[in-house]
């Protein structure tokens, strides 16, 4: 799908990495280059065309990506990654907090570091090859007496996507704030912050066809957050003695910014629009299907639920017999580009006593000719598998 | 284990290339695993497997297969493999430097610091050979009698020269031993051993020259190791025998002597209770040496 708007892979290379980081488009590359080229200014700051302009398409980057979350502008702060978003809220967090026992170390280092700090309590919310327990999920909240739901859209581990929408209802019931590491649904699925009411929201431009070192936090109310960082743009005035804290959502984004990733970052979102997120979602899911049944075929066992519905567009799997950086390896060497390892995911491996695994994650730019290269670069290892 | 080997490799290749030293700097933390190695890395001791694997697959799948399924096994094989040429090549080294040739002492098989078999040759088991049926034995002087050998010269420790006037290692040898002889503190007796039809008869006129003037037969080896082989006549022998003032008619009058021949004889018997094979042959303090060695090996030998 949209295969030749994506200049890295006119080489033939299968990318199955997008878990990590997506290709661009020509368009953002182009959109860019053009501020590097056109108009390398300051946003909100200089008065003159170049300095108006940035801050004009900034600004339509906003709106752009408030779209398409469909939320307002002013709740979407622009942050280097989901990490840096994540860390915004956990900064302003106190109380019972609960994560589920698959978090990215994004959204697990953060909240175990302010437990130790004893600022707050940590409970965890198991998770199997079916997804959680709603039950166990409502005791947790009113047991725990949790104030902040902190648990990811789509897990970059295994695909699996937990019900955001219904865990979200819940934890409004028990009096519990949600935020939700979008990392992984962002560009791959529709995301209607405003229908799955959550109160916070991250995700990165790099995973969504965005350039690499951008990303979102979205506050429904962003003045129950402090800034992490101050400095320029973050403050109205400054007295020797004070100063005055800027509206959101500037004042989450302290410092020169990154115009031409930001600028970028929105030009993803209309690339994303235009072909629009549920061709792109069943695109994924066909694309994965096959790698299910291609690695199913060669009895690699697969990470989480074995339908790849349930999956989206990654599948985890872990070789019986050779190692799984070997079969990174000799899948890249093949021209398939997969990664091998924890995925960030450690404590998830370390609780299952597990070595790691080998992820094939799709992007609309993948086809059927990619997955005959995995095929091709399977068979000729088969047996050694 | 394939860390080690690559240890050494990229050790050496990054001498000459900045890419293989860190290449080298990788396979010490594996090897001592230095690195905390971490779920996501993908270590150098994989990445070489599969590249290698591939390697064989590309030329055989089967081959490459059995590669990747036993590269452990493999890769000790190997190590095992690359120690033992290390310490054999220590041993040669150090074989070179002591007896001049990387196989041990008087070896004749091929020796990578000598390429050219400089030390190693030595003449009697070729073609021209006098007494082919010499095979090698375990060169000794026990139970040689040594009376028949021409002293020429005294001193502490004792080397046996046997040498053939015609044979080109010991012409090659003559000049190192002629030195050694000069400068070292030692006793010297000489026995011509010919290996060469052409220098067959030389042996009866040294040998009454021995008898006469003993102390005149370094000078006339001196002469006779100087003159090309073709000119080894008895024309030369009078010449060279009036040169270093011996009275040329009386040697040879005397080498024409029937109990001279016999004598000959006997010295080649007691010669052959050596095992000696060819020439040169040296023995400095009873320890044996064939070929042209450096100097250093006949000095190593003194006591
Ligand atoms: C589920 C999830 N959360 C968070 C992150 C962290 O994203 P970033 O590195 O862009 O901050 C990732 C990245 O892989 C992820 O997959």
């Amino acid at each position: 799908m949209n295969r030749t708007d994506f200049p890295a892979i006119r080489n033939g290379i299968a990318y199955f990495d997008s878990s990590c980081v997506s290709l661009k488009p020509q368009s953002v590359i182009d959109v860019m280059n053009a501020y590097y080229t056109d108009y390398t200014a300051c946003a909100g700051r200089s008065s003159h065309a170049w300095g108006e302009k940035v801050t004009a398409e900034m600004e339509r980057s906003r709106e752009t990506l408030a779209k398409f979350f469909n939320v307002k502008s002013q709740s979407v702060s622009f942050t280097r990654n989901t990490t840096e978003a994540i860390n915004i809220v956990a900064h302003s967090t106190k109380g019972c907090v609960l994560t589920s026992d698959k978090e990215h170390n994004s959204n697990l280092v953060p909240w175990l570091r302010l437990k130790n700090q004893k600022r707050i309590s940590h409970f965890i919310l198991p998770t199997d090859e079916n997804g959680i327990s709603m039950d166990t999920y409502e005791s947790l909240l009113s047991k725990q007496q949790i104030s902040l739901v902190a648990v990811h859209a789509t897990s970059n581990l295994d695909g699996m996507s937990l019900p955001i929408k219904e865990m979200a209802k819940l934890a409004h019931k028990h009096g519990a704030k949600v935020l939700v590491d979008g990392a992984q649904a962002a560009g791959h699925k529709e995301v209607d912050l405003k229908s799955w009411d959550v109160d916070y929201f991250a995700c990165s431009g790099h995973k969504m066809l965005g350039p690499s070192g951008t990303g979102l936090l979205y506050a429904k109310d962003p003045d129950s957050l402090e800034p992490l960082m101050l400095g320029g743009e973050t403050v109205k005035e400054t007295w020797l003695d004070r100063y005055e804290l800027e509206d959101a959502p500037h004042r989450f984004e302290a410092g020169l910014q990154d115009y031409a990733g930001i600028l970028g970052f929105g030009e993803a979102a209309r690339y994303l629009q235009k072909i629009g997120l549920s061709k792109i979602e069943k695109h994924c899911g066909k694309i994965n299907e096959e790698i299910t049944q291609l690695v199913s075929a060669h009895g690699m066992r697969i990470l989480g639920n074995r339908n790849s519905e349930k999956r989206g567009s990654i599948t985890s799997v872990i070789p019986n017999k050779m190692k799984i950086h070997e079969l990174n390896l000799m899948l890249s060497n093949a021209g398939v580009y997969t990664r091998s390892g924890a995925f960030c995911v450690h404590s998830w491996f370390n609780k299952h006593n597990l070595p790691g695994a080998v992820r094939f994650s799709a992007h609309l730019y993948n086809d059927d000719s990619d997955v005959e290269k995995a095929r091709a670069a399977l068979d000729r290892i088969k047996g050694l598998l | 284990m394939i860390c080690l080997i690559a240890l050494i490799v990229f050790a050496v290749l990054g001498i000459f290339s900045a890419k293989y030293r860190k290449l080298t700097a990788e396979a010490f933390d594996c090897v001592f695993r230095k690195m905390t190695f971490r779920k996501c890395q993908t270590g150098l001791d994989t990445r070489l497997k599969v590249q290698l694997s591939e390697l064989f697959m590309r030329f055989n799948p089967r081959v490459g297969r059995f590669v990747f399924k036993r590269f452990e096994l493999l890769s000790w094989l190997f190590t095992a493999l690359f120690v033992w040429s290390l310490v054999a090549a220590g041993i040669g080294g150090y074989n070179y430097w002591m007896y001049g040739n990387c196989n041990g002492p008087n070896s004749q098989s091929f020796c990578i610091f000598d390429p050219t078999g400089q030390n190693q040759g030595s003449s009697g088991l070729d073609q021209k050979c006098v007494v082919p049926e010499l095979a090698n034995g375990a060169l000794t002087l026990e139970g040689v009698d040594t009376d028949f050998f021409i002293t020429l010269k005294e001193g502490k420790d004792e080397v046996v020269f046997f040498g053939c006037y015609a044979c080109q290692y010991t012409r090659k040898a003559y000049p190192t031993l002629r030195k050694f002889f000069e400068q070292e503190n030692v006793t010297v007796r000489f026995v011509p051993f010919p290996t060469h039809q052409e220098s067959v008869f030389i042996t009866p006129i040294v040998n009454c020259l021995g008898q006469q003037n003993p102390e005149k037969v370094m000078a006339f080896n001196d002469l006779l190791f100087a003159t090309p082989v073709e000119e080894l006549n008895n024309a030369t022998m009078w010449s060279a025998l009036s040169t270093v003032g011996a009275n040329a008619s009386d040697v040879m009058a005397c080498s024409e002597k029937n109990s001279t021949q016999v004598w000959s004889a006997l010295q080649r018997e007691e010669a052959l209770k050596t095992g000696i094979y060819g020439t040169p042959l040296v023995f400095v303090n009873g320890e044996p040496a064939v070929g042209p060695l450096p100097y250093r090996v006949y000095k190593r030998m003194l006591s």
